[in-house]
C-alpha cells in the first residue's frame, strides 16, 4: 500500500494533539500495536513542539506535516519556516535546549531517535527545519 | 483534555494528573501545582500517573521541575502508578535515577 497525507496548521501548542493524533489515525490502517503507536505519537509530539518552541519562538508561523505510508514503513516530514538550527550535531545531543529556564527537559531529539527507526534532520538558518521520522510497522499487514 | 487534582494531607501532598501531558497543557498544570506547593510548602510531594494517556518529555520537564522545587525546599517526591503509556519516556529520561517510583 501506498498512501499519503498532508497538514498545515497554526504553529500554536494548542494544536500539539492534534497533530499527533491525526498522524496516528492515518497510521492505524498499517494496525500497529499500541506501542508502535504511542511511539510515534511521542516522536510526532517532540518534532512539533520544535518547531513551535524553538524554529518559531512561539511566534506565529505555519508547519507542514507529510505523512507516507509505503508498504510497511512509515516516513512523517515535519517542516518549519522559522528561525532554523545553526548546529543540528549538538542540538541533537542529550539535554541541549535553547530554552534554558524553560523546563524543557532538552530531550526531544533523544525520544525522536529512541522511539523511531531512523531521524533525519535538515536545517538552514534563517530558513527552517524539517525533520524526518521514519518507522517500520511489525504488523499483521498483508499488503492489500 | 487534562486536567489535575491536588490533595494536602498535612506535610503531603499528592498530585493526580490525568488526560494527555505535552507543551501546551504542562504549562497550566505547572502554574497550578507550584502555586500549592508554595502557599502548602508540603514536605513530600507525590505525583499520581494512574490517568496520564500521554506523555512526552514536556512531562519529563514538568516531574524534573517540581523535583528541583521541592529539593531546594529540603522536600521529596514520588511517582506513582506509572502507566505502560508513560513507562518508556520516564525509563529513557533516567528520572528513575533520582525519585522514588511506587506502584500503589
Amino acid at each position: 500500500m501506498t498512501n499519503y497525507f498532508k497538514l498545515k496548521f497554526a504553529a500554536r501548542s494548542c494544536n500539539e494533539s492534534f497533530a499527533r493524533c491525526a498522524v496516528a489515525s492515518f497510521v492505524a490502517a498499517l494496525d500497529p500495536t499500541v506501542s508502535e503507536l504511542a511511539d510515534i505519537k511521542t516522536a510526532v509530539s517532540e518534532a512539533v513542539t520544535n518547531a513551535i518552541v524553538h524554529g518559531y519562538a512561539e511566534k506565529s508561523g505555519d508547519v507542514c506535516i507529510h505523512t507516507q505510508i509505503v508498504g510497511d514503513v512509515v516516513r512523517i516530514s515535519i517542516r518549519d519556516n522559522g528561525c532554523g538550527i545553526e548546529d543540528v550535531k549538538r542540538a541533537m545531543e542529550p539535554t541541549y535546549t535553547t530554552v534554558p529556564h524553560g523546563e524543557r527537559a532538552g530531550l526531544g531529539f533523544s525520544v525522536m531517535q529512541a522511539f523511531m527507526d531512523k531521524v533525519s534532520v535538515r536545517s538552514s538558518a534563517g530558513k527552517g527545519t524539517t525533520v524526518v521520522l521514519t518507522k517500520k510497522i511489525e504488523t499483521k499487514y498483508d499488503g492489500q | 483534555m487534562s486536567n489535575i487534582n491536588i490533595v494536602c494531607d498535612g506535610d503531603r501532598m499528592t498530585v493526580r494528573l490525568s488526560g494527555e501531558v505535552d507543551q501546551h497543557t504542562a504549562k497550566a498544570m505547572r502554574g497550578e501545582i507550584d502555586r500549592r506547593i508554595r502557599t502548602q510548602t508540603p514536605r513530600s510531594l507525590k505525583l499520581d500517573l494512574k490517568d496520564v494517556s500521554f506523555m512526552d518529555s514536556a512531562g519529563i520537564g514538568l516531574i524534573l521541575g517540581r523535583y528541583k522545587l521541592m529539593s531546594e525546599a529540603g522536600g521529596r517526591v514520588e511517582l506513582c502508578n506509572v502507566p505502560e503509556s508513560c513507562g518508556r519516556i520516564i525509563g529513557m529520561s533516567g528520572i528513575t535515577h533520582i525519585l522514588d517510583i511506587k506502584e500503589y
